[in-house]
């Protein structure tokens, strides 16, 4: 039996990006995508075991994660930013919420070329399905 | 968190038009700027004047189709310091889009209007109010502006740009059976689309269903100018309307709005090409199959396939053509342009609400087999 992997940690983000690579909607979806995204969690102060870390970047490109890191420098961005409370995220993964709504009512805040952005909206859906495909466990969970 | 968001007030009934500075009184609204166009004015502008007596109120008639945004930029100069209550948007969407931009402008001078996102408030200081004159567009309950910005469309959107007032009086629409089609087939669509949009919710599905059946019902009769006919048709646009604009639109727009571009055909003439195609191909998607079945039965069909024989009777009925070959375009021509038009189409953002991910190999193949 797979373990359950924690959210968000080193092994779930390689996790997640070996994922989306071998996601075949995602493939198609992120075709012509070239820049990575910061995904940042707020929020986690109150929760027990919470990592040094708040952020992960994830190098998409043309519908294929290259690779991910962890974010420890706290000056480090990257050209598309997605910022959620940790608790957001949860429900995002775990598709009690979608990301399009989420992004509209600000649930989600989003940093960077709007434009391009919104012309990839399908490939964020293909992201979550993805996400929403790792057995997670998360922070505030026993 | 979902939000479902539509106009504050909707006044409806035939010639409620008359009744327009009673209304604006009503809403406490004292100096007034109606946004028209010169035909829409050529028509309706006595109606117009008489109606405002004894408002304090400026019209600027001069909205082109598929407004340009350095013209609206321009434009808007004259009007940012003059302290209007109100702007009435009176026309079809080129016009409610221009006065939803106008209202950005005055409201914010600075703001460039391509920087118009949903992501962030705009803080409006100015009610909108859309009269709309065609039965289909939505834009008179939608968040959305479609601009012209060197020869590419820009659609823009913001939910501070649902009109507060919509005023929907059927007296204003064309009588010329072929906009009541392409006006009447682009409501449909977006029903259908609201309904299958991976975004959809029980609010944006209820007014679809009731949207899809009164058309289907209707559309018949709207075309040969039966009155209560066209007064259902012009509130089931809004139905459709306000559906689309919390659920967005799916791949028949994306499709369709790639074609329209590209061949110069009408917006509902190529988004309903594409919708029974697009149908087919959510139809994969099991919880989509069970909202097309739960339509085909408000319309007495059976299963999605009977769904889509109803529909190719009704676009036969009521000459909307099924395939991109009817339009006339030759074969040759529009293969030659497939590449181009899945391009667009992909990067469409209406595509991110389709229920089923759509990649290029699904877009091509779906432009090739509806010639």
């Amino acid at each position: 039996m797979t373990e359950n992997l924690l959210f968000p940690s080193e092994d779930w983000v390689k996790e997640y990006c070996k994922r989306l690579s071998e996601s075949p909607d995602y493939n198609k979806s992120g075709k012509g995508w070239k820049e990575p995204i910061m995904f940042r969690m707020t929020e986690m102060e109150n929760l027990k075991d919470k990592p040094p870390y708040n952020s992960f970047i994830l190098n998409l490109r043309d519908g294929k994660c290259e690779g991910s890191e962890i974010v420890l420098d706290q000056s480090k961005s990257a050209p598309f930013k997605l910022t959620a409370t940790y608790s957001n995220w949860k429900k995002i993964i775990g598709g009690k919420i979608n990301p399009t709504q989420a992004m509209l009512t600000g649930q989600m805040k989003v940093e960077g070329n709007i434009a391009v952005l919104l012309r990839y909206a399908s490939a964020a859906i293909a992201m979550v399905k993805t996400a929403q495909s790792i057995q997670t466990k998360y922070l505030d969970e026993p | 968190m979902s939000l479902f968001q539509l106009p504050r007030k909707i006044y409806f009934q035939r010639d409620i038009f008359d009744s327009l500075g009673e209304i604006l009184r009503k809403e406490g609204i004292k100096k007034v700027l109606v946004v028209t166009d010169e035909h829409i004015f050529s028509l309706f502008g006595e109606r117009l004047n008489r109606s405002l007596q004894g408002l304090e109120f400026e019209v600027f008639k001069e909205v082109l189709p598929e407004p340009e945004l350095n013209y609206i930029e321009k434009s808007a100069q004259k009007f940012e310091k003059k302290g209007y209550d109100a702007i009435v948007a009176f026309g079809g969407g080129s016009v409610i889009d221009f006065a939803k931009s106008l209202a950005i402008k005055v409201s914010d001078p600075g703001m460039q209007l391509k920087n118009v996102n949903p992501f962030e408030p705009l803080n409006l200081r100015i009610k909108l109010i859309a009269i709309p004159t065609t039965s289909g567009t939505g834009s008179d309950v939608s968040f959305g502006i479609v601009l012209s910005n060197e020869k590419t469309k820009l659609a823009l959107g913001n939910y501070e740009l649902v009109p507060t007032i919509d005023i929907l009086d059927s007296s204003l629409t064309p009588t010329d059976k072929r906009i009541i089609v392409a006006t009447g087939i682009d409501a449909f669509v977006h029903s259908f689309e609201a309904i299958a949009s991976n975004n959809s919710s029980i609010f944006t599905d209820a007014l679809a269903e009731r949207a899809i059946e009164t058309i289907y019902h209707n559309m018949p009769k709207a075309i040969d100018n039966d009155e209560s006919s066209k007064d259902l048709m012009h509130l089931s646009a809004t139905l459709a309307g306000i559906a689309f604009s919390n659920s967005g639109t799916a791949i028949a727009h994306a499709l369709g709005h790639s074609f329209g571009s590209t061949f110069h055909a009408t917006h509902g003439t190529s988004v309903g090409l594409f919708l029974i195609p697009s149908i087919i191909f959510n139809s994969q998607d099991n919880q989509t199959r069970e909202k097309y079945i739960r339509v085909a039965r408000i319309i007495d069909a059976d299963g999605v396939e009977g769904l889509i024989e109803s529909i190719r009777a009704f676009y036969s009925m009521v000459g909307q053509p099924h395939r991109v070959s009817e339009l006339g375009i030759d074969r040759e021509q529009y293969m030659s342009k497939i590449e181009e038009l899945v391009t667009k189409a992909m990067q469409d953002s209406e595509i991110a609400f389709n229920p089923v991910i759509a990649g290029e190999e699904d877009l091509r193949k779906i432009f090739i087999e509806n010639f």
